[in-house]
C-alpha cells in the first residue's frame, strides 16, 4: 500500500470523529476536553516530554482534564497551532510569543523560570544570545568568522535566529548569509551544539541558557567554548495559554505551575533548567524583545 | 675458440646475477597490479552500495513528498464537497493536527479572495502570491499546482513552503484553490538524522530547478538567494557514477519536485582507501625492501665480479711469485747443499743423503759403502800449475767419479781433494773392491788438456767403510772410512783399505794371489786332485770331479775358494780352466793308457769362461789332442752362474752337449733358478749342495727339499748327486729319497791322482764303520 493511500484513508477516518472532537465554539470561552500541550523545539523532544510528566500530571491534577502533547516540528508549528486553536498550552521563545501575540492578541504568557547563576548566566532572569566557537578553534572575534560555517537554530528562534539575523547582521552591516560562508539552520540549540562541538561548523548562534544546559550535561563545557559575541538580554521563555480558554481553566493552569508545591512537584524538571520555581509572568516583560524585533523592520 | 668458453660462461653468470632481481621486480609489478585492481574493484563495489543507498533514501523522501502532495489533494476534495464553514473548518483542523507539515491550510476561490483560513490571518506576501496564482490559473481547466517561496527577509517564516493548489475543473469561475504552508522543520525531523557523512545532502528540487530546500549534515542550509540546481535529465534517473559528490536522483511522479540525495565521494570511499592506505603502505613498504635488497645484490655482485677478477690477478702474481721465490729457494738450497765448484752435493747435503740411505737400508735390510776419496799428489799439482788447473783438475775428477757410479749412488765433494762416494748394493768386499779398483784406474788415468801440453797424474788413495758391519751411523761411518783412507795411504798411493783390518789383509791375500796366480799356472803350482762320485745303490765309482789346488812357496796351500775368485776377477780363469781341463785330459790319457777303468772326470767351469768365445773350440781340441771321447768330460756349473746369464750361455751349454759334452749344476738350491728353469738347458745332473745334505737328519724342511728335488729331477730325466755326503744315516735318508749318486768325504776326500788310481782299480769304494774311508 502506498503511503499516499493511507494517509488518504487516516483522514477519511477523522472525518467523522472531528464532529465529535470539536471544540466549543468561539464566541464562547472555551474548556477543551483535554489540555493541549506543546513547545518549541528547544532540545531533544522526545526527552523533554518525558521529563515533564510531572507537569502533566499536575495540570491534569489541577484542571481535571487529560494532557495531550502536541510533537512540534519547528517554532513555527507550535505558533500555528496555538493560532489555529490547536494547542492551549506551549512554551515559546521570548520571540515566538511576540510573533505568536503578534497573529492573536488573546495569547497570553502566563509563567517563565528564572535561572541560576552558571557559567553563561548570571542569575539575573536574562539570558543572551551569543556567537560560540570552539575554544580550540583559531577564532578570537567574530570579524574572522567571515565565510566561516555557521549555524543557526530553528528560523524563529529569538537568540538562535531572530536576534543574529537583526542586531548581529545590523552591527556587521551585512545579512548572514553574506557574512558568513554557508549559514544552516540545525533545527534546535541542541543539535547546534553538537554541530559545533563536532566541528560540523565553525560558529553557532546559542541561547545562552542552553548553553549553560551543555555545560552542565558536558555536552560542551565551558572551557571548550569560547563567546564572540552576546546580543542584547532577552527575557525568559514565557509559557502560555490561549486566551480564549475559560477564565477558571486559565487560572488553575497558571496554577499548576506556580501554585503552592508546584517546585516540588517539578523538581527534577527545574533543576533540568537549573530553576529553582516558575514564576508569573506578563506580556510586560517582553516589550523589550517586541521593540528589539520591530526596530530590525519587521 | 679458446676465449668463447670463458665469454659464454661470463654471460649466463651474469644472467644468473640478474635472474633475482628480475623475479623480485616481477613479483612486486604483479602485486601493485593486484592491488590497484583490487582497489579499483573494491571502489566501484562501494559506490554501487552507496548509491543504492541514496537511491533508498531519495525514494523514501519522494514518497513522504508524495503522500504530502496526496493529503494536500484529499484537502482539496474534502473541502470541496463540505456543505458549510463549519464542516470545512473541522476538515482543516482534522488535517493539520494529523499531519505535521502542514503549518496552515487556506482556501481561496478563482479571483484570488480568501475564502477561508484557519489561525492566523494570512501574511501580505502570502494573499498576494495567492492572487498570483489566481491570475496564472484562471485560463487552464488542467490541475495546477504551484509552490511558492517565503520572501527571504522574513527570516521567521523562513522554513514556510506554499504550495498552491488547484484541482483540474471545467467551471473556471466557480473554482477554488487551496494554499498549505508546509513546515521545512518537519524534514529536518524525519531526515536530519540520516547519516551521509560530510557534506552529505538531500537536496527537493521544484520542477523549475528551484531549490526548495537543501538538508546539509542535518541542518537546513539558508542560502542568500535561492539557488537554481541543476535538474538530471527526467528520463534518466540513473546515479552518476563518476561525479563527486555521488548523486542519488529521484522525480516524484504525482508531485512537481524531485528528490537529489549526494555523498561526498571521498566520504564513500574513506573506509576503502584507510585500507588501501594500510595495504599500499605494506607494499610500498616491501618494495622499498625488495628494492633495496635489489640493489644489494646487484652492488654485491658487481663487488663479487670484481673481487674475483682482482682474485685471479692476486693468484696469478702469487703463483708467479711463488714459482719465483720456489726457484730462488731451490736456488739457495743448490748454493747451500752443493760444491760451487764441482756442483757435487757438498758435506751436508751428503749427510742428509746419506741418513735417507741409513733409513733405507735399515727398511730393506741391506747395506751400503762409504767410500772416502783422498787425491795424492794433488797439492804439488796446485802449486806447479795453479789453483785455476787445481780447480780444473778436481772438476774433471768430479765428472769421472760421477760417470763411474750408478743413478741411485751419490757422489759428494768434501772439500779441497776430498770426495765421498756412497755406493749402494754392494753384496761384499769383493765387490767394493772391484768398485774401488775402478775409481783407482780411472783417476789414476792421466788428465790432458787442463795444462796444455801437460798430462797431469794424481790417484786417490781410498778408504772404505761398511753400513751396517763397520758403524751404523753415518758421522761413525765417515770417521771409520776416513781412517780406512789414511791406512790405503800408508800402504802406497793409489790403493784402497777396509775399515775392517780383517778385510785389509784378505784383500792383501787375494792381491799377492792375483800376482801370483799366472806363475803359479804356468810353472805347474797348481796341481789337479780328484773326489770320487759314487752310485748310492752300491758305491760303485761312477765318476770323478776335477778340483784345483795350490801349493805357492811363499802364501803355502792356498785354497780354491781364495784363488778361484781372485782368477775369475783378474781373467787368469780362462788359462787356468784350460789348464785344468788339459790335465784331466792328460790324466785320462795316461789312465786309458794303463788299461785303468776310467770313469769320466767333471771340470768345474765358470760363467766367465763360458762367454770366452772359443771355449767349447778350445775344449773339442784339448780332446782331440789326447784322443779322450767327450763322454769321458764332465761340466759342473753352479746354480748361481746361470741366473741371469742368458747371453749366450745357453747356446754355449747346447754346444758343449752336441759335442757329447754331459753336464752338470753343481751346488744346486743356493740359488733360486728352480727346477723349470733346467728344462731347456742340456743338463743330466743335479748336484744338490752340502747344505740340504748337512742337516737331512735332523731338519725336516731339509728332508722335505731334497727328496722333492730328487722325484723332480727324475720327472725331469736327471740324475742327481748328493754333496758333501759324510755320515750313513746322509746315505740311508738318501736312498730312501731315490737319489742316485753321492759324493763326499763318506766315500773319499778329494785325493790325488795315485791315490784316485786305487779307487778306480777297486771300481767301488769301501765305507767304514764310522764312516770314514
Amino acid at each position: 500500500m502506498k503511503p499516499g493511500k493511507r494517509v488518504v484513508l487516516l483522514i477519511v477516518a477523522l472525518m467523522g470523529q472531528s464532529a465529535v472532537t470539536a471544540v466549543a465554539r468561539a464566541e464562547e470561552c472555551e474548556m477543551p476536553a483535554s489540555i493541549r500541550f506543546s513547545m518549541v523545539p528547544l532540545r531533544d523532544i522526545d526527552q523533554e516530554i518525558q521529563r515533564r510528566q510531572p507537569l502533566f500530571k499536575r495540570i491534569a491534577q489541577f484542571t481535571g482534564r487529560p494532557v495531550q502533547v502536541v510533537r512540534p516540528t519547528s517554532y513555527s508549528s507550535v505558533v500555528e497551532g496555538l493560532l489555529r486553536g490547536s494547542i492551549d498550552v506551549a512554551e515559546l521563545g521570548p520571540a515566538t510569543y511576540v510573533e505568536a501575540k503578534r497573529g492573536d492578541g488573546q495569547i497570553t504568557a502566563f509563567a517563565t523560570t528564572v535561572r541560576r547563576k552558571g557559567v553563561f548566566l548570571d542569575g539575573r532572569p536574562f539570558y543572551q544570545a551569543v556567537l560560540a566557537v570552539l575554544a580550540k578553534s583559531a577564532y578570537k572575534d567574530f570579524s574572522g568568522l567571515k565565510g566561516a560555517r555557521m549555524a543557526l537554530t530553528d528560523p524563529a528562534s529569538t537568540s538562535g535566529s531572530l536576534l543574529p539575523h537583526s542586531q548581529f547582521a545590523e552591527q556587521v552591516g551585512m545579512p548572514l548569509e553574506s557574512y558568513f560562508g554557508s549559514v544552516s539552520y540545525s533545527g534546535s540549540h541542541a543539535n547546534s551544539v553538537v554541530a559545533l562541538a563536532r566541528g560540523d561548523v565553525n560558529a553557532a548562534f546559542i541561547s545562552s541558557a542552553q548553553l549553560e544546559d551543555a555545560n552542565r550535561s558536558g555536552k560542551l563545557k565551558v572551557e571548550e567554548v569560547r563567546l564572540l559575541w552576546r546580543s542584547e538580554p532577552l527575557p525568559y521563555d514565557p509559557l502560555v495559554y490561549r486566551g480564549q480558554l475559560c477564565e477558571p481553566l486559565k487560572n488553575k493552569i497558571q496554577e499548576a505551575f506556580i501554585g503552592e508545591g508546584a517546585a516540588e512537584h517539578m523538581r527534577d524538571l527545574l533543576a533540568g533548567m537549573n530553576a529553582e520555581r516558575y514564576v508569573p509572568a506578563d506580556d510586560s516583560m517582553y516589550a523589550g524583545v517586541r521593540k528589539l524585533l520591530e526596530k530590525s523592520g519587521k | 675458440m679458446k676465449n668463447a668458453a670463458p665469454a659464454d660462461r661470463g654471460l649466463l653468470a651474469r644472467y644468473a646475477d640478474w635472474l633475482p632481481p628480475l623475479l623480485i621486480l616481477l613479483l612486486l609489478a604483479s602485486s601493485w597490479v593486484f592491488l590497484i585492481r583490487r582497489s579499483n574493484d573494491d571502489d566501484s563495489r562501494a559506490i554501487r552500495d552507496a548509491l543504492i543507498i541514496q537511491g533508498n533514501i531519495a525514494q523514501m523522501v519522494v514518497n513522504y513528498t508524495e503522500h504530502l502532495f496526496e493529503s494536500l489533494r484529499l484537502s482539496s476534495q474534502i473541502l470541496s464537497r463540505a456543505r458549510s464553514d463549519e464542516e470545512k473548518m473541522d476538515v482543516l483542523r482534522a488535517v493539520l493536527e494529523k499531519n505535521g507539515a502542514f503549518l496552515r491550510l487556506m482556501q481561496f476561490d478563482a479571483s484570488g479572495q480568501l475564502l477561508l483560513s484557519i489561525g492566523k490571518t494570512p501574511e501580505s506576501w502570502l494573499k498576494a502570491a495567492a492572487w498570483e496564482f489566481a491570475r496564472i490559473s484562471k485560463a487552464d481547466v488542467l490541475e495546477r499546482v504551484v509552490i511558492g517561496e517565503a520572501p527571504r527577509l522574513e527570516h521567521a517564516q523562513a522554513w514556510m513552503l506554499p504550495i498552491f493548489y488547484r484541482p483540474a475543473t471545467v467551471n473556471l469561475s466557480a473554482s477554488t484553490f487551496i494554499v498549505v504552508l508546509i513546515d521545512k522543520g518537519q524534514f529536518q525531523q524525519l531526515f536530519g538524522d540520516i547519516m551521509l557523512g560530510k557534506g552529505g545532502e538531500i537536496v527537493l528540487l521544484a520542477d523549475d530547478e528551484r531549490e526548495l530546500l537543501r538538508l546539509r549534515e542535518g541542518r537546513l542550509e539558508s542560502a542568500p538567494a535561492l539557488k537554481k540546481s541543476r535538474l538530471p535529465d527526467p528520463g534518466n534517473e540513473q546515479e552518476d557514477w563518476m561525479s563527486d559528490p555521488l548523486v542519488a536522483f529521484k522525480r516524484a511522479p504525482q508531485s512537481p519536485l524531485s528528490v537529489l540525495v549526494s555523498r561526498s565521494r571521498s566520504e564513500v570511499l574513506e573506509d576503502n582507501h584507510a585500507m588501501q592506505r594500510s595495504y599500499k603502505g605494506s607494499v610500498l613498504l616491501l618494495t622499498a625492501t625488495m628494492l633495496g635488497l635489489t640493489f644489494l645484490w646487484i652492488v654485491a655482485a658487481r663487488r663479487r665480479q670484481k673481487l674475483i677478477l682482482g682474485l685471479t690477478v692476486a693468484q696469478r702474481n702469487n703463483e708467479q711469485l711463488i714459482a719465483q721465490i720456489g726457484k730462488e729457494k731451490e736456488a739457495a738450497y743448490v748454493l747451500a747443499t752443493h760444491d760451487k765448484l764441482t756442483g757435487l752435493p757438498n758435506r751436508m747435503l751428503f749427510a742428509d743423503l746419506a741418513r735417507r740411505y741409513v733409513g733405507r737400508a735399515q727398511r730393506l735390510r741391506g747395506g751400503f759403502a762409504l767410500m772416502f776419496i783422498d787425491l795424492d799428489r794433488f797439492k804439488p799439482v796446485n802449486d806447479t800449475y795453479g789453483h785455476k788447473a787445481g780447480d780444473q783438475l778436481l772438476i774433471e775428477v768430479a765428472r769421472r767419479l760421477q760417470n763411474c757410479v750408478r743413478q741411485t749412488d751419490v757422489v759428494s765433494r768434501f772439500g779441497g781433494d776430498e770426495f765421498v762416494a756412497l755406493v749402494c748394493d754392494l753384496r761384499n768386499n769383493q765387490d767394493v773392491s772391484v768398485v774401488a779398483e775402478k775409481f783407482i784406474e780411472v783417476l789414476s788415468s792421466p788428465y790432458e788438456g787442463i795444462v796444455e801440453d801437460v798430462a797431469l797424474h794424481v790417484t786417490p788413495s781410498i778408504g772404505v767403510a761398511f753400513y751396517p758391519d763397520d758403524a751404523d751411523e753415518i758421522d761413525a761411518l765417515l770417521r771409520q772410512a776416513d781412517m780406512a783412507m789414511y791406512h790405503a795411504k800408508e800402504k802406497g798411493r793409489a790403493t784402497y783399505a777396509f775399515a775392517d783390518p780383517a778385510l785389509n789383509r784378505r784383500v792383501e791375500i787375494s792381491n799377492q794371489i792375483e800376482a801370483a796366480l799366472p806363475a803359479a799356472i804356468v810353472n805347474g803350482e797348481i796341481r789337479v786332485h780328484y773326489q770320487p762320485k759314487v752310485m748310492l745303490s752300491d758305491f760303485s765309482i761312477s765318476g770323478l770331479e776335477a778340483l784345483s789346488r795350490w801349493e805357492h812357496p811363499s802364501l803355502g796351500k792356498v785354497s780354491p775358494a781364495d784363488f778361484i775368485p781372485v782368477a775369475e776377477k783378474s781373467g787368469a780363469i780362462i788359462a787356468l780352466g784350460e789348464y785344468v781341463v788339459t790335465e784331466v785330459c792328460r790324466q785320462l790319457r795316461e789312465w786309458l793308457g794303463a788299461g785303468l777303468p776310467v770313469v769320466p772326470v767333471a771340470v768345474n767351469v765358470l760363467t766367465r769362461q763360458l762367454r770366452t768365445p772359443d771355449f767349447v773350440d778350445r775344449v773339442a781340441e784339448i780332446l782331440g789332442e789326447y784322443g779322450i771321447t767327450p763322454d769321458l768330460l764332465h761340466v759342473e756349473i753352479t746354480e748361481t752362474g746361470l741366473i741371469g746369464s742368458d747371453d749366450g750361455i745357453p747356446t754355449t751349454l747346447n754346444r758343449l752337449s752336441a759335442l757329447g759334452i754331459q753336464l752338470a749344476i753343481d751346488d744346486f738350491g743356493t740359488g733360486y733358478s728352480g727346477l723349470s728353469h733346467l728344462r731347456n738347458l742340456p743338463v743330466r745332473y743335479l748336484k744338490i749342495d752340502r747344505l740340504f745334505i748337512k742337516d737331512i737328519r735332523n731338519d725336516i724342511s731339509d728332508a722335505a727339499i731334497v727328496s722333492t728335488t730328487i722325484s723332480l729331477s727324475h720327472n725331469l730325466n736327471l740324475e742327481t748327486i748328493a754333496e758333501g755326503v759324510e755320515t750313513q744315516e746322509q746315505v740311508a735318508h738318501l736312498r730312501a729319497a731315490r737319489c742316485d749318486q753321492a759324493q763326499g768325504f763318506l766315500f773319499s776326500p778329494p785325493c790325488d791322482a795315485a791315490t784316485v788310481e786305487k779307487l778306480l782299480r777297486q771300481r767301488k769304494v769301501v765305507i767304514n764303520m764310522d764312516g770314514r774311508t
